[in-house]
């Protein structure tokens, strides 16, 4: 699809970039997650686990 | 890693398949408009300042009735600018031999400040060259009126809850519907001081009566690249700054403007996340660090200590032991000497008689 | 500990200021939505934007920045002797950007539309959609930080556990979503070379934005620790209380070292442009007041007090910067925006318009005394201690 004006180009790029920031944001939420999933707790306060 | 690496090489190529389906890249291609878009050409030598052009707006919109009439001249004494019931006004000005008028609307620009800065897309530069404006989305937030450097969108700041932005529509409507076959201040001008055709047409005219009448214009056509182009282009007998049309706005367009700033905005989203989980990270190691040398050294600290009391034990033991050794000495000394003395004493006694 | 006050009569002299303030509220509710943004504001064709944006949402984000800056050197720098300062910063930010998006309402046109630039139709060429989109979700991600201390308050102990699980993936999308509406707000502007004067147009706009938004957030921490230190002493427990100096003290520097670096990218914004000629005029000497007054100055003063550990030269430099940060913007949007107009051409806030700042600014107070008098932002709930 050709584009004639740079206006809409932009609107048409920057659109699917916005997406792909909500892609990353919630991406590395999960990918650190995962990553930091087997990490050994850190326990702060022991008498609280006594619960 | 090897299968992993395959696939995301396979999903970058899908994506890139899927989105990169246009040719146009911002960084090689140029943006030239769209081919056979229409414009207006006003030719300041021609305007006569009758305000024709108004009332033919007026009529073909439909706007409300203005508080003087189209045929009061005395209104051009003083500047105006549009507004929310006027898409365009005359204005006059002192030229180079005796007044000069020109006429002021929606310069309908090639690169649309208003379009760039709308957040909610309100605007739309048409194939027709026409730059027009939709009330169904409009919120009303007015960056359109901050952003055009021609000060050309108006408000209707009276309305408490359906106010539009009011401006020159190039007639689109009109002439997408057959109503009209040109706008219509074109139309009323009654000496052909606006032109209504191709811009790429406008452009040639426009060179055409400038060469062939050095004397008479200035040798430049404004609209040509001011703030990206324009599709409303103007020729005049008088110096463009002295008919209120600024000088100083450059060529570049609002979109071009604004695309380094807006560039980088993906990238915060982008490099953020990383950089403070970085940082979290590292601080959490240098906790943790932190936290088992200090393990460590009280241990160590507490080992020393106890070995320390137990030396400290022992050396009183062994102290003890020596003073327990010494005192049996002692006893064992004093009771030899007791016994001996003792026998002495019965000796000494009994030592005759035996 | 806050039952003290149900028993005293509501009508304090504070109570009854903010009374009359918000019923002048109420009379303007009514004017803009009967008469239109013309029977309350001076707002014309050629000034589209006044008070409204330039202060209540230009200044009210910076000024709100202390809710990123506070709980990012707490729980991403790991600098935990900040953590009591965390609660109050989360609250003034959260009521900050509530109350911006309130007064939004009365500034656009159709304030029913607000939500179309985020799921209707995005125009997203726009710096405005990136603010507008950035502010919805950061006042969100707020509410999420902030509602654990109204959990712990209804005792519901499960859903804030639950949220403040949360506490560090919330801070991080909260220091990416203000890094890019702080710049944003800047960029706004970066559209409009023809309008606003040299001296403070730049295409750095957004760089300079953000990097003064740092040292207005640690100010207002500051400021508002010291406003709020004696009327809710009772209130402080004594972790608050002991960290007090040493956030004035932490900030200070933060402060110092941040007003530094924005100064340093102002030379640069003027040398881009090659402006120091303008440096020779009236607006010079406007620009030079801003910056020597209230960006050098309070730098020094925030260097010096937290080498000396002089707490009121700090709190001085603090009130200072604040009001630094509020002419800088007033500037941007207002002063030195449409410079070149003639003056019987330029704009003017209107009795209104000021008043309603001050009602916006009231409704901010009066809900923030109703939250500290009530729930757990200065103390810490007894039965949550983890905090750390």
């Amino acid at each position: 699809m050709e584009y004639y004006v740079y206006q809409d180009f932009m609107l048409h790029t920057k659109s699917i970039t916005y997406i792909l920031m909500g892609l990353f944001v919630l991406g590395f939420w999960g990918f650190w997650a995962f990553m930091t999933s087997r990490d050994e707790e850190i326990h702060k306060f022991p008498e609280h686990d006594k619960e | 890693m090897k299968r992993r690496q395959f696939l995301g090489l396979l999903g970058a190529a899908g994506i890139t398949a899927t989105l990169g389906t246009t040719k146009a890249q911002a960084s090689t291609h140029s943006f030239e408009g769209y081919p056979g878009a229409k414009g207006v050409l006003f030719d300041e030598t021609r305007c006569i300042g009758c305000r024709k052009c108004e009332a033919g707006c007026n009529k073909v919109n439909k706007l409300p009735a203005p508080a003087k009439p189209f045929a009061d001249l005395t209104v051009l004494n003083q500047e105006r600018r549009t507004d929310e019931k006027t898409y365009t006004v005359v204005n006059k000005y002192r030229g180079k031999n005796g007044p000069a008028f020109r006429k002021m609307q929606c310069n309908h620009c090639m690169e649309p400040a208003c379009a760039s800065v709308c957040f909610v897309h309100a605007f739309t530069k048409n194939p027709d060259g026409s730059v027009t404006y939709d009330p169904t989305v409009c919120v009303g937030c007015r960056y359109c009126m901050v952003a055009c450097p021609f000060n050309i969108p108006a408000y209707e700041y009276s309305d408490p809850l359906t106010p539009r932005v009011m401006k020159c529509t190039l007639c689109h409507d009109q002439i997408q519907k057959g109503e009209q076959t040109m706008p219509g201040c074109v139309e009323a001008c009654p000496k052909e001081a606006l032109t209504y055709g191709k811009r790429d047409d406008l452009l040639q005219i426009a060179r055409a009566r400038i060469s062939q009448h050095p004397e008479r214009y200035e040798n430049h056509i404004y609209g040509e690249k001011e703030m990206g182009g324009t599709n409303w282009l103007y020729i005049s007998g008088d110096p463009f700054k002295d008919i209120g049309l600024r000088e100083d706005l450059g060529s570049k367009s609002v979109p071009e403007i604004v695309s380094g700033p807006l560039s980088v905005v993906p990238m915060v989203a982008a490099l953020w996340p990383a950089l403070l989980g970085g940082v979290w990270a590292i601080n959490k190691r240098k906790e943790k660090v932190a936290a088992e040398e200090q393990k460590a050294a009280v241990k160590a600290a507490r080992a020393a200590a106890k070995a320390e009391g137990e030396a400290k034990l022992a050396k009183a033991m062994e102290n003890a032991e020596r003073d327990k050794n010494q005192a049996i000495e002692r006893e064992v000394k004093r009771a030899l000497e007791e016994a001996e003395a003792a026998k002495k004493d019965a000796g000494d006694d009994g030592g005759e008689g035996a | 500990m806050s039952t003290e006050n149900n028993n005293k009569s509501l009508m304090t002299p504070a109570n009854i200021i903010t009374a009359v303030i918000l019923a002048i509220g109420l009379v303007i509710t009514v004017l803009r939505f009967t008469k239109g943004l013309t029977g309350v504001t001076n707002l014309d064709q050629n000034n589209p934007w006044g008070l409204w944006i330039g202060f209540d949402l230009l200044c009210g984000v910076a000024l709100a920045a202390g809710g990123y800056t506070t709980s990012s050197a707490c729980y991403i720098f790991g600098l935990k002797k900040y953590h009591s300062a965390v609660r109050p910063a989360i609250l003034t930010a959260f009521l900050g950007y509530a109350l911006v998006v309130f007064a939004l309402h009365y500034d656009v046109g159709r304030p029913y539309r607000l939500v179309y630039p985020i799921f209707y139709q995005p125009g997203t060429t726009s710096l405005l959609f990136e603010v507008g989109l950035c502010v919805f979700l950061y006042v969100t991600t707020l509410a999420v930080e902030f509602s654990p201390a109204m959990f712990e308050w209804l005792g519901m102990k499960n859903v804030r556990n639950a949220i403040h699980k949360l506490t560090l993936p919330l801070t991080v999308f909260g220091v990416v979503l203000s890094t890019l509406h702080q710049s944003s707000l800047g960029a706004l502007y970066i559209a409009v070379p023809s309008k606003l004067h040299p001296l403070w147009y730049s295409p750095y706009l957004a760089i300079l934005f953000f990097v003064s938004s740092i040292p207005a957030g640690l100010s207002m921490v500051i400021f508002e620790g010291t406003l709020a230190h004696k009327p809710w002493h009772h209130m402080m427990d004594k972790t608050h209380l002991d960290e007090h100096e040493g956030v004035i003290l932490g900030f200070s520097r933060g402060a110092a070292i941040s007003l530094g670096a924005y100064f340093c990218v102002k030379l640069v914004a003027m040398a881009y442009d090659n402006n120091w000629s303008y440096l020779a005029t009236g607006w010079g000497a406007w620009w030079l007041l801003e910056v020597v007054g209230f960006v050098l100055a309070p730098c020094l003063m925030y260097a010096i007090g937290s080498r000396e550990k002089n707490i009121p030269l700090i709190k001085w430099a603090a009130a200072l910067t604040v009001v630094g940060i509020i002419l800088n913007r007033l500037n941007v949007s207002l002063i030195a925006f449409n410079w070149q107009l003639p003056s019987s051409q330029r704009y003017f806030p209107s009795f209104y318009e000021i008043m309603f700042s001050v009602f916006v600014v009231t409704l901010g107070v009066t809900i923030y005394r109703f939250i500290v008098s009530r729930m757990p932002i200065f103390f810490e709930h007894p039965d949550y201690k983890d905090a750390h």
